[in-house]
């Protein structure tokens, strides 16, 4: 695997540490619905029927003061989540390519 | 490392359990059963006993197996777990400790065997040296309260080895010749060494350069008696080569611990040519005893020399010593008063009592009329002493005084009524002091004579004449059935005394038929007799006595029953029992001097004091009052209400009444007035002024009124808001409001839009306010009904009483029968004593309200009465501590204010061992009235399962002769059950994860705990252990750990803030109550948490700059004024900051000042150097020289303090240091040696009394000393009088009445102008870590959000170039903002299904 560095990341990364515990739980809640909401809606031009994988843990991480624990378990819901819409997308592009 | 330990703990457990399997197999038993079921209670005992044998076993086991390899390991273990103890402090250990309990015990057992004398000199000698040779000795020795365990352990192999190694004994000398507990036993002990001991010390003394602290020391090592006489001796040279100065200058402070007998003391002081001060400074430390004492006192050539202050030996003994000074200086000063003010200032109880038991000593006073005046004078005048102590010196008195003398002793005020009131009333004292001693008053001088009328007449008279007092005391004594002879002069004069009244007015009733029928008219009875009949009736209601009114005699009865008839009218239909307090006002209009001097003729011509006064004078004379309507009789009634009130001098307002046309008009021209005033005060934007006339116009009260209502009734008032007088409170809570307006404006459209009180809702409301309370109290009081019967038999109560017990949760009024002064049965029976006793003539019960979380009371040593009922009206007087109230028949007064809350908050407030709720003894419920029962009679009698047999059978035959219930209280299961409900809270917030709801919980243990805490201040130590201090400490620590930890993860800094200033406001919160409970008596309770420490720590995870007590505040400070528009605020910047900080800092170096003590602080220095340098401007304006010697005089005239107490002399010994500070300033000519000794003179005369008749004389004295000329007397005089007020202004820190600012005692007037800004810049002060912590906050957030800005530009700049971004760009535009709208839905989705 061939790894690559980029100095704009490496800086966003560097001032994304310096943000509290509470931002950056916020920050990547927000990126993950955003990447959910991106999948989803590809997935709509292609599926009508297009759904989203949800599980009761992404409700605790609304709240404003979750725990660690509440945030992880989010995490991992969203990740399948977007494994999902991820594989929704990628067999759709297979099936046109197959056509 | 817990492994570890485990592991071998383990080892020997297996050891042996293979040595006793049994009893290893019942421990493991115990210790489970006790984790599965809980039963920890009943198994510890039983543990611990096992344990104990246990531990023997592992240390016979050690001994008799284990080889000196496996001991050393042994040793490693346990050292290194002593060096890992501060880790074990966290969580990790905490649970360790509390579950692992046979891991617990094993380690104690193997710390007990290697403390083992044997077991140690067993193992091998290179171990333990190796440990003491290595760098972690002087940790060992500094850390060595830690843990118990591992304490014994090293103490005692410390010991041991250094017995054997004189290189280690040495060491540990010096490393614990700091350690007070090392050195009171190292001398004693095996090890004790006198060279090495001085070795150690003249170490000590080369190492600490610094003479206050080797002085400190030095002083503890000589006054420490273990070490040897020799010893201390050779220590004393040491000294003085090392400090050869300071030893000179306090050479008399060192060799009174020296001196063995009256010999050796006086060839000490003659040698040594002690001169006055310092004479008197070894007198003071002189430990000499009996015959040596008496003979040094009294040697000729000391006893001239002997200065007051000698009243301040530590050493004089209580018996004896104490009589034996007080008789020299008795001698020497010839009764001298200003001895007086010391010796009596500084005495406490016992010295005073045994001064006065010692015949020489009182023979001594007695002699001197001038000294009993002083010493009444003093003794009383500041009276904090106990009872007993009052009521022995009362009795000695009494056995000894002459007439002359006890007639001083018994003038008005002189002492506290309850003290010497039963010595009044004693028949025999009282006859003693009337027929006996008081001859002027008993021309006869015989007892047995009986007086005729005219003689008693005569003796009242003059009675009246010369002492007002003993008038209004004895008066109801002597009056009998023959007042019908007395003229109606002399009636209407005893009449005025309201206290007389009820007593007159019996005797009128009674002697009322029995005239009728002997055909006898009197004057007075017939006017009585023409009285309008409503007015009887109220009177008789009222419970008040008939008044005298009438016509044909002089106009200020007529007048002042006139308007009171008048007042009734108004009133009419208001409910009679509103009006009884009134009754009571009223009647004192009608009856007090006051009024006597308004009309009595030689007064007329004087300047009208009141405006009804005014009005009496310049209309009455000659008017027919029948003349007067009614509506004119309303307006007088109102201006007689507020000419009474003591509030009203200054701030109400009031327009003026020259003629009955003014009457009408006066509601009409007072209004205009108001309004006037109102729009000039808006205009000149003077806040104060407008707020007191909107309430004057509308509420018509001022200002002042407004904030004792306020202060007194407006605390609580969330909690009794579910009553009947809601509409009191609905305006305590508007008067609230207005007086916290800041805004003009806003206060302009209240005065636009407020509709004005009538009399009548004024009256009301006044009334209504302790009924509020009143109202609260009948409703919280547990009844019967929830009370359970228990069984007498069972319980060992007799069956002629009815028993119930209080549930779990209970509220009761109770009042102690006895608990200031014996109460003597009347005819054996409690029943009859309670309603014909003496204090029935009192008019307040002092009562406490106790309940199931708190259980002070006044001290028991009688019987205990409670109070389930009462009328609403009877709650005279409430606080949550002692209000300290006395009756005097009329009233009954109080020490301290009134604050009212309700019952429940009564004992979350009470922060002292008890509270005390005043309850009026006349029954006011007028249908137990019309049965004939007057005073209120007790509901139950308490009894404590811990009372012992004696006070238990007193409350039975009280129930019995009352016939009430007896109350039971199982004191030891309520007391477990509280602390078992502290235990559950505990566990809960425990379980709490976020921390500021962990801090709520919190605030609710910490109010139940301390509750009890302070409820059982005067109980048993084993129920008070129920309730230490610790679990809240643990509790603290725990929310302070977190929060910090929170902080540092999260970084979110608002959260921080909020956490921490919620906790410091519950901290300070229970802080606040003990001042505000605070006297100085016995009854006190102290805080046991150290809010500070708390602060110190949270605050400075922000800032660790803050709360350093040697960091100057004053720039900062200034920095935050500027935030606001306070009055100190713009005084602060005329002052010179930077010259007095840099100043202080420099002299702060040398170290002279207390700088980590609380009241006498660098703190404390700043403020007074602040309100000097203003009091300079003021006072020396334009004069740049006064200013500066002020200022410098204020940095330092702390300087020569030894403590943060009452430090006698520290300003002489200031003034003395000032010379030696000011030396460079001196040397570089910024000062001149005249500057200096004014300075010093001013430095030193801040200690003086100035209020003293030798106040000028000691003036000159002190400008002697210092050779101040004539010329510049008056100049030195003023500057040292401006530091004399700057510090006293700051004495507005002090909350105590006895400490703190006394305006009368200002010198200046410019320190007149300053209170109000001292008590700001004090404000300052207390705010400044909390300002500062704020500030700091708000950095850290602005820094964050500064980063936060960062990251998004950083976010957005990166955006720019992410393949992600760029295609979802690129789709966006195909699905037209489809992304954004589904991130919302989705949002939307996850919220449905919360919702659902």
């Amino acid at each position: 695997m061939k790894f690559t560095e980029d100095s704009d990341f490496n800086e966003l990364i560097s001032k994304f540490k310096d943000l509290s515990i509470a931002e950056k739980k916020q920050l990547t809640i927000t990126e993950m619905k955003n990447l959910i909401a991106v999948l989803y809606t590809l997935n709509l031009q292609n599926n009508s029927n297009s759904k989203v994988l949800f599980n009761r843990e992404l409700i605790d991480c609304n709240t404003e003061n979750c725990s660690e624990e509440d945030f992880v378990e989010a995490m991992y819901v969203y990740l399948y989540s977007i494994k999902e819409s991820l594989a929704d997308f990628i067999s759709c592009f297979v099936d046109d390519f197959k056509q | 490392m817990i492994m570890m330990i485990d592991n071998i703990s383990q080892n020997i457990h297996d050891g042996l359990a293979a040595l006793n399997r049994d009893k290893v197999n019942q421990l493991t038993q115990l210790i489970t059963e006790e984790k599965e079921l809980g039963k920890k209670e009943l198994l510890i005992k039983e543990k611990k006993q096992l344990f104990d044998d246990f531990i023997q076993q592992v240390i016979n086991y050690i001994k008799e197996n284990l080889t000196e390899q496996q001991m050393k390991e042994i040793l490693t273990v346990l050292l290194n777990w002593y060096d890992d103890e501060r880790k074990l402090y966290d969580d990790k250990y905490r649970s360790f400790a509390i579950e692992s309990d046979t891991l617990y015990y094993l380690l104690h057992g193997l710390t007990s065997a290697i403390s083992d004398k044997d077991f140690v000199s067993n193992t091998s000698e290179i171990y333990y040296k190796g440990v003491l040779d290595s760098n972690k000795f002087d940790r060992l020795i500094d850390t060595d309260h830690y843990f118990f365990s591992a304490n014994n352990f090293y103490k005692q192999l410390l010991i041991l080895s250094c017995c054997k190694d004189e290189s280690l004994k040495k060491r540990l000398v010096q490393a614990e010749i700091k350690n007070k507990d090392f050195m009171n036993q190292f001398p004693n002990s095996p090890l004790f060494d006198d060279n090495i001991l001085m070795e150690a010390v003249k170490d000590f003394f080369e190492n600490h350069r610094n003479e206050t602290e080797s002085w400190n020391f030095y002083n503890e090592l000589l006054r420490n008696e273990s070490i040897p006489l020799n010893s201390r001796m050779k220590i004393t040279d040491l000294y003085r080569m090392n400090f050869p100065e300071f030893y000179d200058l306090e050479k008399t402070n060192i060799y009174p611990f020296l001196v063995q007998d009256y010999d050796s003391a006086v060839k000490c002081i003659l040698e040594n040519n002690l001169h006055d001060i310092a004479l008197n400074t070894f007198l003071i430390q002189c430990k000499l005893k009996g015959e040596d004492l008496i003979k040094l006192y009294n040697d000729e050539r000391l006893i001239n020399r002997l200065s007051p202050n000698i009243f301040m030996n530590e050493y004089i003994d209580g018996d004896t010593q104490y009589n034996i000074l007080f008789h020299t200086l008795l001698k020497k000063y010839a009764l001298d008063h200003n001895i007086m003010d010391k010796a009596l200032l500084h005495a406490n109880d016992d010295l005073i009592y045994s001064v006065l038991s010692h015949t020489d000593s009182l023979s001594y006073i007695l002699q001197n009329q001038k000294f009993i005046n002083e010493f009444i004078e003093k003794y009383f005048r500041f009276n904090h002493h106990k009872a007993n102590t009052n009521a022995k010196i009362l009795e000695i008195f009494k056995d000894v005084l002459t007439p002359e003398q006890m007639n001083v002793l018994f003038q008005p005020g002189r002492m506290p009524n309850d003290i010497y009131l039963p010595y009044y009333l004693n028949d025999k004292y009282c006859y003693k002091i009337f027929n006996v001693y008081h001859s002027e008053y008993n021309p006869n001088g015989v007892r047995d004579k009986v007086m005729d009328m005219q003689q008693v007449q005569n003796l009242i008279h003059r009675l009246y004449d010369d002492n007002n007092f003993l008038f209004k005391t004895f008066l109801p004594k002597i009056i009998s059935d023959d007042i019908f002879q007395f003229d109606y002069k002399f009636i209407s004069l005893i009449s005025r005394y309201i206290e007389l009244q009820e007593n007159i007015s019996q005797k009128i009733n009674e002697g009322d038929s029995r005239l009728a029928k002997i055909g006898v008219e009197n004057e007075f009875l017939t006017n009585l007799k023409s009285d309008p009949i409503k007015y009887q009736q109220w009177m008789v209601k009222a419970g008040y006595p008939i008044d005298h009114t009438a016509q044909g005699k002089p106009v200020d009865s007529r007048i002042c029953g006139k308007t009171f008839i008048q007042m009734l009218k108004v009133i009419n239909d208001i409910d009679p029992d509103y009006i009884i307090p009134y009754v009571s006002t009223f009647n004192k209009i009608t009856t007090t001097d006051f009024w006597y001097d308004v009309f009595n003729d030689i007064h007329v011509e004087k300047e009208p004091a009141t405006l009804f006064e005014q009005f009496v004078i310049n209309v009455c004379q000659g008017l027919d009052i029948n003349t007067i309507t009614d509506d004119q009789w309303k307006i007088l009634t109102k201006v007689i209400l507020h000419d009474i009130s003591s509030s009203i001098k200054n701030y109400y307002i009031s327009v003026d009444m020259n003629s009955l046309q003014d009457v009408d008009t006066y509601d009409e021209r007072r209004r205009k007035k108001l309004d006037d005033l109102f729009t000039k005060a808006l205009n000149n934007k003077e806040t104060e002024q407008a707020i007191n006339i909107f309430l004057n116009k509308y509420y018509d009260m001022d200002i002042n009124r407004a904030r004792e209502i306020v202060e007194t009734y407006g605390i609580d008032l969330d909690n009794v808001k579910d009553n009947q007088y809601r509409k009191s409170i609905d305006l305590i809570e508007k008067i609230k409001y207005v007086l916290s307006i800041k805004n003009l404006q806003e206060l302009r459209n209240l005065y636009q839009n407020e509709i004005e009180l009538s009399l009548e809702d004024t009256i009301i409301f006044n009334d209504s306010l302790t009924k509020i309370f009143g109202h609260a109290f009948s409703n919280s009081l547990t009844s019967f009904h929830d009370m359970i019967k228990i069984d007498n038999e069972q319980m060992k109560f007799p069956s002629s009483v009815r028993v119930y017990e209080v549930p779990d949760d209970f509220i009761l009024l109770v009042h102690s029968t006895a608990a200031y002064g014996e109460l003597q049965l009347i005819e054996n029976n409690y029943k009859t004593s309670w309603n014909e006793n003496d204090r029935t003539r009192n008019h307040g019960i002092c009562c406490s309200v106790i309940a199931n979380d708190y259980f002070g009371t006044a001290e028991i040593n009688d019987v205990l009465l409670g109070f389930n009922s009462m009328s609403e009206a009877s709650l005279l007087k409430s606080a949550p501590y002692d209000l300290f109230t006395s009756n005097d028949d009329v009233d009954i007064t109080a020490a301290k204010k009134s604050r009212f809350f309700s019952p429940k908050n009564i004992i979350n407030n009470t922060r002292h061992t008890h509270n005390e709720q005043s309850i009026e003894r006349r029954e006011l419920r007028s249908e137990l009235r019309d049965k004939g029962i007057t005073n209120l009679q007790p509901n139950y009698v308490v009894v404590y399962s811990d009372m012992d047999e004696k006070l238990r059978n007193k409350a039975i035959k009280c129930a019995e002769d009352f016939d009430i219930p007896i109350v039971y209280i199982d004191k030891e299961r309520i007391v477990q059950n509280e602390s078992d409900k502290i235990d559950a809270m505990i566990d809960q917030f425990y379980k709490t994860q976020d921390v500021s709801k962990r801090i709520d919980i919190f605030s609710d243990i910490y109010l139940k705990h301390e509750n009890n805490r302070c409820g059982l201040l005067h109980d048993k130590e084993e129920l008070q252990a129920k309730f230490s201090t610790n679990r809240i400490e643990k509790l603290i620590d725990n929310i302070v750990n977190q929060i910090i930890e929170d902080k540092n993860n999260t970084h979110d800094y608002q959260k921080y803030c909020d956490c921490v200033l919620k906790l410091v406001e519950i901290l300070q919160r229970e802080e606040d109550k003990f001042i505000t409970c605070y006297d100085m008596g016995s009854h006190i309770a102290f805080n046991d948490i150290d809010v500070n420490q708390y602060i110190v720590k949270m605050y400075g995870e922000m800032d660790n700059q803050l709360n350093q007590a040697r960091e100057t505040k004053l720039t900062k400070i200034i920095a935050t004024t500027q935030l606001n528009d306070r009055l100190v605020s713009q005084e602060l910047h005329q002052i010179e900051v930077r010259t007095i900080e840099n100043e202080i800092l420099n002299f702060n170096n040398s170290e002279f000042y207390c700088g980590e003590t609380k009241n006498h602080g660098l703190d404390h220095i700043e403020r007074v150097t602040v309100l000097a340098s203003m009091l300079g401007k003021r006072e020396f304006p334009d004069n740049r020289h006064a200013q500066d010697l002020l200022r410098l005089s204020a940095e330092l005239h702390d300087s020569g303090r030894e403590n943060d107490e009452r430090d006698y002399n520290h300003a002489q010994r200031g003034a003395l240091l000032a010379s030696k500070v000011l030396q460079d300033k001196l040397n570089n000519s910024e000062i001149s040696q005249n500057d200096l000794h004014m300075i010093q003179f001013a430095i030193e005369y801040h200690e003086y009394d100035h209020l003293r008749d030798d106040n000028e004389e000691n003036l000159q004295k002190l400008a002697e000393k210092y050779q101040i000329s004539d010329v510049d007397f008056e100049y030195a005089k003023k500057i040292a009088q401006c530091l004399k007020d700057a510090d006293a202004l700051d004495r507005v820190r002090f909350h105590n009445k006895k400490a703190t600012l006394d305006e009368r005692r200002l010198i200046t007037d410019a320190a007149h102008e300053l209170i109000a800004t001292a008590k700001e810049l004090l404000q300052e002060y207390k705010d400044y870590e909390k300002n500062q912590f704020v500030i700091k906050i708000l950095e850290k957030s602005k820094e964050q959000e500064e980063k936060h800005e960062e990251f998004k530009q950083s976010e957005l700049k990166y955006k720019m170039k992410s393949k992600f971004e760029k295609v979802v760009n690129h789709l966006m535009n195909i699905v037209n903002n489809g992304i954004s709208r589904n991130r919302d839905s989705i949002e939307g989705d996850i919220n449905e299904i919360h919702r659902r």
